[in-house]
């Protein structure tokens, strides 16, 4: 007979205990308890094996009752992270040593994860903070106006530019004296460059902004003097406010040392005296200036109107109560049946919310926040799902530890805390190299974007926040899943070697974020195709004109001056044709009213420009007149040409022909009659038509157009220079040494006209940029995440390819196998990313009249670029781990 | 059979008060409670250990593993300064319970007269 084995029973005793789940902290008592009994036993006469038994009863029923008592004694209250934490931390920085190549993967897309993250949190915080400096800024508002179909974002004065000073302020007391109005203040800036003469030297500056309510003003958007006072801007008029940047500009960075209060400063014909100096004015404000001027008339024939209200008033009661009492603040406006009443615009949501001409700032695009958002996201995201692939892949090789843990007594809470920390450990480390990578990146993305976010961003509290912030939780993110799956496992498949190491089944979680990943390249990847195509197409779409190579410059001239300038600068070799004319390429401006004369409909949308006949030419613009364009001395002094789309207009409303429209005569602004001659509005006769022309973005349909074509114009304020192949920057120093011989305007300012089409797509081609840099980031992160992930699931597959080689496989059929894998999750990913991206895009592409067609190859184009990443990977990590002879891998473990 | 309650309540100072005669480990403990309750309380491994490792976490107990001569471990147990004093409260209030019992009922449980 066998004797019995103390020692074995012990062992089955206690392996039984470990698989029925139990949590045991004390199975070392335990077992010396169990031999004391098993030894009472066997001196008081039992055989071993009835003995063992009556002492294994005796013991009681250790799984259930140790697992319920054990719960009360292994979590001393309160105190188990504060004596765990350190060994905790030591665990953490064990493990972050031992696999350095990986960890050193993961901490870099956990960095680039967390910039990406703290850059657009900053970004929006920006765009929606905008305005947010003014005091008491929800209770302010701007006025504007509706006018014919369009809304302005100013509101004209009675007389418009003839409006004298008292007329002028007569309004925003009129404002003030309305109930639930408590202030009202009014400005107008002038964004052209200027001069100004002070003490001996000239300066130009731009931005100027003139108001008649200065005391009003400085107070109604918080403006603080470093140096004069609010009190002696507003004292009397002709006194002048700089900025504090304007005044380094002009006196150098020791102005505050120089005296300047008092000096006299000389704009134009006016002197002005400097009253003081404000503090910049925030960025992320919708409008700004250089310098304001106090004077006592507004030159330009409108302001920009602002009123605060009392609490119990919003935009809509503001509305009705000054539309009700317009007649007060305009009366001419008023009686007008174009006015279509006042436009009331709470300050905060000017920056995102408005859309009226002659925005002091271009606003904010709504959409391009979620755009930003959405890509930071999915950058985010993939982050997250590259440490928790890879994490989870890396941990499994820790699984006996993890056992151990749970042998010894550690709760699932305490096994994830474990994880949880090492992520947010990780994530604790890569805030230094964070913290550096933004040093350099904020000053290229405000570049890029227009913002200033990165000015002394390095130095608030408000930044560190949002880093730490994002830090933490995205390093907490990053670890929950890999925690809570690994501290879930039942302690008996924890020592089980052959867990789920290798590819898994059906199913596995790493395959759902595999798919993931894919699912977010294609999306990525097709959306920055999209909108770069989009953007491709706008910038060389034909606009109805010859773009390349025209100068425009402002010369502010009469006829036989321009005619001087002309003559000179075709002097010039390079140049090939001088003309004057309405710049093309510019930000949507007023419409205007028409009809057919004869005709009682009147219409209110006509844009209206002026050229001579060399311009036509020069832009190549298609004409019913190509005979009179060639040679203009056949035609009249000044004709008038409609374009394609009020032609069509016409003919279809009053059926008639294109030879029945000839000649017709078309009034502009009907509601306009002359007192001393009666005529109604101002006849042209229409003397044929033009073909379309994109005056504005291509986010607009053209409109109907007037071009009203002179043979010398009166007076020209633009000229355009058509050049040959010479470099601008030439063309530009030759045409200026003619321009300043010739004692034209003080300044000079030009535009070239592809700058100017370029400008009107600043929004979407710095959206294009970012976008590009996001999926370049998305693939890059992509790829490191699936380069470890694969290397390291190959390093515990390399058996399997030795035996595979062993039996006869190919690297061919190996390859294929491997790559094989990843097939059926990219054609998941595909359908997943296709329809969400196509929604996405069409969304955004609806805000353009002229855009590409969305056609499925853009996505299956990111699929084909994901698949070729993703084998290129495979492969080359396959083949590496083919390389070890297979005998040296099955030899050892 | 003694009630789970009763058990739970007198668990602590019945270990406190063996641990005060000198330094036991485990199934010794069982076994003195056994014999001095006569078997009315019969304690198991699963329900002691737990016990004493709340104690020790409580500080009223100390533990040390000793090789026995058979080469196998032992964990003792040894009562600490506070488990003195919380030995010395738990004596006093158990002593106050018998007392009032002892008042009441006469060594066959037969109810005593409580007039004075």
């Amino acid at each position: 007979m066998k004797s019995f084995d103390v020692s074995a029973a012990v062992a089955q005793w206690r392996s039984q205990l470990i698989s029925a789940g139990s949590d045991p902290s004390f199975l070392e008592e335990l077992e010396s308890g169990l031999y004391d009994r098993y030894d009472h036993f066997l001196l008081s006469g039992l055989p071993p094996a009835e003995a063992f038994a009556r002492a294994r009863e005796k013991v009681g029923d250790v799984p259930r009752v140790a697992v319920a008592e054990y719960g009360k004694a292994a979590r001393p209250s309160g105190f188990a992270l504060g004596y765990l934490l350190p060994s905790y931390l030591k665990t953490g920085l064990r493990t972050l040593r031992s696999r350095p190549i990986y960890n050193l993967i993961n901490y870099l897309c956990l960095t680039i994860g967390i910039v990406t993250a703290a850059i657009a949190l900053l970004y929006l915080r920006s765009e929606l903070r905008y305005d947010a400096t003014t005091p008491n800024a929800q209770a302010k508002y701007r006025l504007g106006m509706q006018y014919r179909s369009q809304g302005y974002s100013m509101i004209g004065f009675s007389d418009y530019n003839q409006t004298d000073a008292d007329e002028q302020l007569e309004r925003v007391r009129a404002l003030t004296e309305l109930p639930g109005i408590l202030t009202a203040v009014q400005f107008q800036t002038f964004p052209e460059r200027q001069l100004i003469r002070l003490r001996e030297g000239k300066f130009e500056v731009e931005n100027l902004l003139e108001t008649n309510t200065p005391a009003a003003f400085a107070d109604f958007f918080g403006y603080r003097f470093l140096s004069g006072s609010a009190t002696a801007f507003a004292a009397a008029p002709n006194t002048a406010a700089l900025t504090a940047g304007e005044a380094e500009k002009i006196f150098g960075p020791d102005w505050r040392n120089q005296n300047i209060i008092g000096q006299p400063l000389t704009i134009d014909t006016f002197t002005y005296t400097i009253a003081g100096v404000l503090a910049d004015p925030a960025p992320n404000t919708h409008f700004d200036f250089s310098i304001a001027l106090h004077r006592e008339r507004i030159a330009y024939w409108g302001s920009r109107l602002y009123v605060e209200a009392d609490a119990a008033q919003n935009a809509a009661t503001l509305a009705a109560a000054i539309d009700d009492n317009f007649a007060k603040i305009n009366a001419s406006l008023a009686q007008q049946d174009l006015f279509g009443g006042v436009i009331v615009q709470p300050l905060r949501s000017i920056h995102l919310g408005s859309d009226l001409l002659y925005e002091l700032k271009p606003p904010g695009k709504p959409a391009y926040l979620y755009v930003i958002g959405i890509m930071a996201l999915l950058v985010l995201l993939l982050t997250i799902s590259n440490y928790t692939n890879l994490a989870v892949a890396m941990h499994t090789g820790r699984s006996r530890e993890i056992g151990m843990r749970k042998v010894f007594g550690a709760g699932d809470g305490q096994i994830a805390g474990q994880f949880l920390l090492e992520a947010a450990l990780l994530g604790l480390l890569a805030f230094p190299l964070v913290m550096t990578v933004l040093y350099f990146l904020l000053p290229r993305f405000d570049a890029l974007m227009g913002t200033a976010i990165g000015e002394g961003a390095l130095r608030s509290p408000v930044v560190w926040g949002i880093v730490v912030a994002a830090t933490l939780v995205i390093g907490s993110l990053a670890g929950l899943y890999p925690a809570v799956y690994l501290s879930r496992q039942p302690i008996i498949g924890l020592f089980d070697h052959r867990m789920k190491s290798g590819g898994g089944g059906a199913v596995s979680t790493r395959k759902v974020i595999i798919t993931l990943q894919f699912t977010l390249l294609i999306a990525l990847c097709s959306l920055t195709l999209l909108v770069n195509r989009q953007l491709n197409y706008m910038q060389t779409k034909d606009l109805g004109f010859d773009r390349d190579r025209v100068l425009y410059v402002n010369v502010n001239a009469d006829s036989s001056r321009f005619a001087t300038f002309r003559e000179e600068v075709l002097r010039l070799p390079s140049v090939t044709s001088v003309g004057a004319g309405t710049p093309l390429g510019q930000q949507d401006f007023n419409q205007l009213t028409y009809k057919l004369e004869g005709q009682s409909e009147v219409f209110d949308d006509a844009y209206n420009v002026y050229m001579d006949f060399q311009s036509l030419a020069l832009l190549d613009i298609e004409t019913s007149i190509p005979e009179l364009v060639a040679d203009p001395e056949q035609a009249p002094a000044r004709l008038v040409l409609i374009n394609n789309t009020l032609a069509e207009r016409l003919k279809n409303r009053y059926g008639l022909t294109d030879a029945d429209l000839v000649g017709r005569t078309i009034i502009e602004e009907p509601e306009y009659t002359d007192e001393e001659t009666g005529e109604v509005g101002f006849p042209y006769e229409i003397y044929g038509t033009f073909g379309d022309i994109n005056v504005f973005s291509l986010r607009e349909q053209v409109g109907p157009m007037l071009m009203t074509v002179s043979r010398n114009p009166r007076y020209v304020y633009w000229a355009a220079v058509r050049y040959r192949e010479d470099s601008p920057t030439e063309i530009l120093k030759d045409v200026r040494t003619v321009y300043d011989g010739m004692n034209l305007d003080p300044i000079f300012t030009h535009a070239f006209l592809e700058a100017n089409l370029e400008d009107l797509y600043e929004d979407e081609s710095r959206i294009s940029t970012l976008s590009t840099y996001f999926s370049l980031v998305a693939f890059g992160l992509a790829l490191l995440g699936l380069i470890a992930l694969t290397a390291y699931l190959t390093t515990l597959r390399q058996r399997e390819i030795g035996i595979r080689r062993i039996l006869g496989a190919s690297q061919w059929s190996i390859l294929r196998r491997y790559n094989g894998e990843y097939l059926p999750l990219l054609a998941v990913a595909l359908l997943i990313a296709t329809p969400l991206s196509w929604l996405a895009v069409d969304e955004w592409l609806a805000g353009f009249a002229y855009r590409i067609d969305v056609g499925p190859w853009v996505f299956l184009l990111a699929a084909g670029l994901t698949l070729l990443v993703t084998v290129l990977v495979v492969s080359m990590v396959t083949v590496l781990a083919m390389r070890v002879l297979p005998a040296r891998v099955l030899s050892g473990e | 059979m003694t009630t789970k309650t009763l058990v739970a309540a007198s668990t602590k100072p019945l270990v406190l008060s063996i641990l005060s005669h000198g330094k036991n480990y485990g199934y010794r403990i069982i076994q003195e409670v056994e014999r001095l309750s006569a078997g009315e309380l019969a304690w198991t491994d699963a329900m002691l250990y737990p016990v004493l490792k709340r104690m020790e976490n409580e500080e009223l107990i100390a533990s040390h593993w000793v090789k026995t001569e058979s080469g196998r471990k032992r964990k003792y147990y040894e009562i600490t300064a506070t488990g003195k004093e919380r030995l010395a409260e738990d004596r006093r209030q158990w002593l106050n319970v018998s007392r009032m019992f002892s008042r009441l009922w006469d060594a066959e449980g037969n109810p005593l007269s409580i007039a004075d």
